[in-house]
C-alpha cells in the first residue's frame, strides 16, 4: 500500500468535477451487485410482516378465548330449574293482540314469563299476580339440549317463584312451595341437566329426559296467568282460576269472546313423530345454512337466535349477540396446480415436507339472511403455484471486462400466510357459491435458476430447485404479498362443507419480472363447523 | 472520525446503509479516477463498481495503520481499470517503434482543471489516454506501465509520444516541450 500511495495524486478534500453519472444511478448498479454477491440478511419490510404475523396470532387467541369462555359457560352446573331439561334455541314472539297460537314445534314447549315484573321493587303484588306474573310469553323449543344460554336467567326466575310463591294457592303446579314435590323434582331435574352434559350423546339422551320429565306429573311445563301489562289476559284468566295451567295437553283458553289462546303441547315422541326426523337434526344441530329450511318446515316459527330468548329478564349486551351469531371452525384449503403436480409435496426449503399441506386454517363467518354468509379465514400456510416458465426476460447483468452473465429464473411455487375474506351465496339448501379475496404474504418460494454467460452463449450455473427466501430475498424478486381471488361452489353436509373452485391471482407474484405472472390454479376445500 | 469508524464497522457487517454512504462519500473522487483511463461513461462506471465490489468484499483486510482508507480504495478501483484495460487488450492497437524517445516525466497537466485535462484527454485514442494518464496524471513510471498495462515498454514510449504530438497546446501553454 505504502508503494502505491507515491503514485496517488488525488485527495479525498480535492474538488471534483461532479459526474456525468448521478450517484444515485451508480449506488443503484453497485447495490444490484452487491445483492448478488453479498445478500444481506433481513430485509427491511420484515418488521412489518412481524407486525402483521403478531396481529393474526393475537387475532387466534382471541377467537380460541372467547369460543372457550363460551363452551365453559355452556357448562355451567348452576342450572336453573326452569330451563333444567330444556335449552331453546327457537323463540317466536307471540303477538297479544291476537289469538296465541303456539306452533306444534319438536320437543317440549314452555311457556313461561319473564322476571322483569318480579324483580320490580316496592311492587305488591296480589297472591295471584305474584304466584303467576307478568309476560310476555316467550316460546321455547328444547330440542336441543347441548345448546344453552339463559341459565342464570332462568335460575333468578326460579328463586323469585319460589320466595313469592308461598302467598300463592298451594297448587302443586305452583313451583316455589320449599318441600312440595314440584322443588325436590326441580333438584332432580338439575342432577339429571347435569349428567345430561356429560353424556357423550347428549342429543339422544336429552330427548330421553325430556320425555321424563314431560311424563312427570311435575312436569316444569307450566304456564301462569295473565300479563302484567295485558289486562284483558289477566282479568280472563282471573276469572278463569288464579292456577297455573298444565299445557301438558292441547287446549285453548278463552279471554274474551273475541280472544282466544290456543295451545298445543307434544311430547318429543310426537314431535319426532310429527316433525320427522331431518326435522329434529336440523333443529338440534342446524347449521346456518339451512335456517331457511327451518323456517320453511316451521312456517310460524321466525327463527332467531338464542340470545333473544335471554332478553326476556335482562337484555345481553350488543357485542355478546354479535359473538353468538359468529360461527367458527377449521378449514383445509389446498391449491392444485394447472402446470404439473411434480413439485407439489417439495417445500419451499427444497425438502420434502407434505405434511404442511395439512395445517389447518381457521374461518369465522356470520350467516346473513337466506343462508348467506360472510366469513373471514386465516391459513397459517397456503401454497401459490407458478407457472414453471423460466422468466428470461430477469436479467442480472454482471458486466466484467468482456462478457456478462444473465441470470434466469422460474417460479415454481411459493408459500406462506394467507388472510381471505369470502360471500357465500345460498342457491339451493346446502349448495352455494363463494366468492373471496385473499391477501397472501410470501415468506419462501423454489425456483429453477440458470446463469448463462455472454461468451458463446453458454449455461454456466443450473439449479432445478433453488430455495429464496423473502427474508434473503434482497433483489426483490419476491413481492413481499399479493392479491388473489377465489371462486368456488360448496356443498354442506352435515358438519362439513365441501367446496371446489379455482383461484386467480390478481397482482403480480414477482417483483422483478417483466412476465407478469398470474397463474391459476384449482382449489379445493373444506370446511369443518366446529360452533 | 467516529461517524467514519462506524460506516466502516458497519461495512464489515454487510450493511446496505454503511455500503451507501461510504460509497457516496468517494464517488466523485474514484469517478474522477477512472474518467481518466475511459471516455465512455458505461466503462467507467464498470470499473468504478468493480472496483468497490472489492473494497466491499474485502473491507476485513482494511489496516488503517498502513495507509488511509482513501488511498486504500484509490488503489484498488485503479487496479480495477487496468484490469479492465488488460482484458481489453485486442482493442489496444498499438503501433510498435522502438525509436520511439522516452520523455521527460514532467506533469504537463500541472494546475490545470479537471474538466480542461479531460477535455484534453479526449483527444487521444484509448491506449494512447491510458498511458498517458498513468504517466503523468498517475505517476507511474514507464516499468510500472509496461507491468500493469501488458505493454512492451517501446508501446509505451510511444504513446507517450504520441500523446505528446496531440497535445501539443497545452505542452505549448505551459512551455513543457
Amino acid at each position: 500500500m505504502d508503494e502505491k500511495d507515491r503514485h496517488i495524486r488525488q485527495q479525498p478534500g480535492d474538488a471534483y468535477p461532479t459526474p456525468e453519472v448521478p450517484a444515485e444511478s451508480a449506488w443503484s448498479g453497485m447495490r444490484d451487485m452487491l445483492d448478488q454477491e453479498m445478500p444481506v440478511g433481513p430485509s427491511s419490510n420484515s418488521n412489518w410482516i412481524k407486525i402483521i404475523k403478531l396481529l393474526s396470532a393475537l387475532c387466534l387467541t382471541s377467537i380460541g378465548l372467547i369460543y372457550f369462555i363460551q363452551k365453559k359457560a355452556n357448562h355451567d352446573p348452576h342450572k336453573g330449574v326452569t330451563d333444567a331439561p330444556t335449552t331453546l334455541n327457537a323463540v317466536t314472539k307471540l303477538n297479544k293482540k291476537d289469538a296465541i297460537v303456539i306452533p306444534k314445534a319438536p320437543g317440549i314447549i314452555s311457556i313461561k314469563e319473564p322476571d322483569t315484573e318480579i324483580n320490580a321493587p316496592g311492587k305488591k303484588h296480589s297472591p295471584e299476580e305474584t304466584a303467576h306474573p307478568g309476560p310476555p310469553f316467550l316460546v321455547r323449543d328444547s330440542t336441543d339440549p347441548g345448546k344453552k344460554t339463559g341459565n342464570r336467567n332462568s335460575e333468578r326466575i326460579t328463586t323469585l317463584k319460589m320466595r313469592t310463591s308461598t302467598k300463592a294457592s298451594p297448587d302443586p303446579h305452583v313451583p316455589g312451595q320449599p318441600d312440595t314435590p314440584y322443588h325436590s323434582k326441580a333438584r332432580q331435574t338439575n342432577e339429571t341437566t347435569k349428567s345430561r352434559n356429560t353424556s357423550d350423546d347428549s342429543r339422544k339422551l336429552g330427548l330421553s329426559e325430556n320425555s321424563r320429565v314431560q311424563n312427570s306429573p311435575l312436569t316444569p311445563i307450566v304456564t301462569y296467568g295473565p300479563a302484567e301489562n295485558n289486562k284483558s289476559l289477566k282479568n280472563t284468566i282471573g276469572e278463569s282460576g288464579t292456577h297455573p295451567i298444565d299445557i301438558t295437553k292441547k287446549g285453548k283458553i278463552t279471554l274474551s269472546r273475541e280472544k282466544t289462546v290456543t295451545f298445543s303441547k307434544t311430547t318429543p315422541a310426537d314431535a319426532a313423530h310429527e316433525a320427522g326426523p331431518f326435522l329434529i337434526s336440523m333443529l338440534t344441530s342446524r347449521p346456518a345454512v339451512m335456517t331457511h329450511e327451518l323456517e320453511r318446515k316451521l312456517k310460524r316459527l321466525s327463527i332467531q337466535s338464542i340470545q333473544t330468548a335471554t332478553t326476556s329478564s335482562k337484555r345481553p349486551s350488543k357485542s355478546t349477540t354479535i359473538l353468538n351469531n359468529i360461527h367458527a371452525g377449521l378449514l383445509w384449503n389446498v391449491n392444485l396446480p394447472f402446470s404439473g403436480y411434480n413439485n407439489y409435496f417439495r417445500g419451499t426449503n427444497n425438502t420434502t415436507d407434505f405434511y404442511k399441506t395439512l395445517i389447518p386454517g381457521i374461518w369465522a363467518g356470520k350467516t346473513l339472511s337466506s343462508g348467506n354468509e360472510i366469513l373471514i379465514k386465516v391459513k397459517p400456510y397456503s401454497q401459490q403455484f407458478g407457472s414453471n416458465r423460466m422468466d428470461t426476460s430477469l436479467t442480472t447483468v454482471r458486466d466484467t471486462a468482456t462478457y456478462y452473465y444473465t441470470t434466469s429464473r422460474g417460479l415454481l411455487k411459493s408459500s406462506g400466510f394467507n388472510l381471505g375474506i369470502q360471500y357465500n351465496q345460498n342457491v339451493y339448501n346446502g349448495l352455494s357459491v363463494g366468492l373471496g379475496a385473499n391477501l397472501q404474504w410470501q415468506k419462501n418460494a423454489l425456483l429453477s435458476n440458470q446463469v448463462k454467460s455472454s461468451r458463446r452463449n453458454t449455461v454456466v450455473d443450473y439449479e432445478p430447485f433453488m430455495s429464496l427466501s423473502q427474508k434473503t430475498d434482497t433483489s426483490g424478486y419476491l413481492k413481499p404479498y399479493f392479491f388473489t381471488g377465489n371462486l368456488e361452489v360448496l356443498y354442506a353436509w352435515k358438519k362439513v362443507q365441501l367446496g371446489a373452485g379455482i383461484t386467480v391471482p390478481i397482482t403480480r407474484l414477482l417483483g422483478r419480472s417483466y412476465e407478469k405472472q398470474k397463474p391459476v390454479s384449482g382449489q379445493v376445500t373444506v370446511r369443518w363447523w366446529v360452533r | 472520525m467516529e461517524e467514519f469508524q462506524n460506516i466502516l464497522e458497519g461495512c464489515k457487517r454487510n450493511e446496505r446503509k454503511s455500503q451507501e454512504r461510504l460509497y457516496y462519500q468517494f464517488y466523485p473522487a474514484m469517478f474522477t479516477l477512472c474518467k481518466k483511463f475511459f471516455q465512455d461513461e458505461h466503462d467507467i462506471q464498470t470499473a468504478l463498481n468493480n472496483g468497490m465490489m472489492r473494497v466491499f468484499k474485502n473491507i476485513g483486510q482494511f489496516d488503517a495503520s498502513r495507509g488511509s482508507l482513501f488511498n486504500w480504495i484509490y488503489t484498488i478501483i485503479r487496479n480495477s481499470c487496468l484490469t479492465i484495460i488488460r482484458d481489453r487488450k485486442v482493442d489496444a492497437v498499438v503501433e510498435y517503434r522502438e525509436e520511439v524517445p522516452d520523455t521527460a516525466k514532467q506533469n504537463p497537466f500541472d494546475g490545470t482543471d479537471w474538466s480542461e485535462i479531460f477535455g484534453y484527454l479526449s483527444k487521444l485514442p484509448p491506449a494512447t489516454r491510458v498511458v498517458c494518464s498513468l504517466y503523468y496524471l498517475e505517476g507511474f513510471s514507464i516499468k510500472e506501465i509496461c507491468d500493469d498495462t501488458s505493454m512492451k515498454e517501446g508501446t509505451v514510449k510511444w504513446h507517450l509520444n504520441e500523446s505528446r504530438n496531440r497535445l501539443k497546446d497545452i505542452w505549448a501553454k505551459n512551455n513543457k516541450i
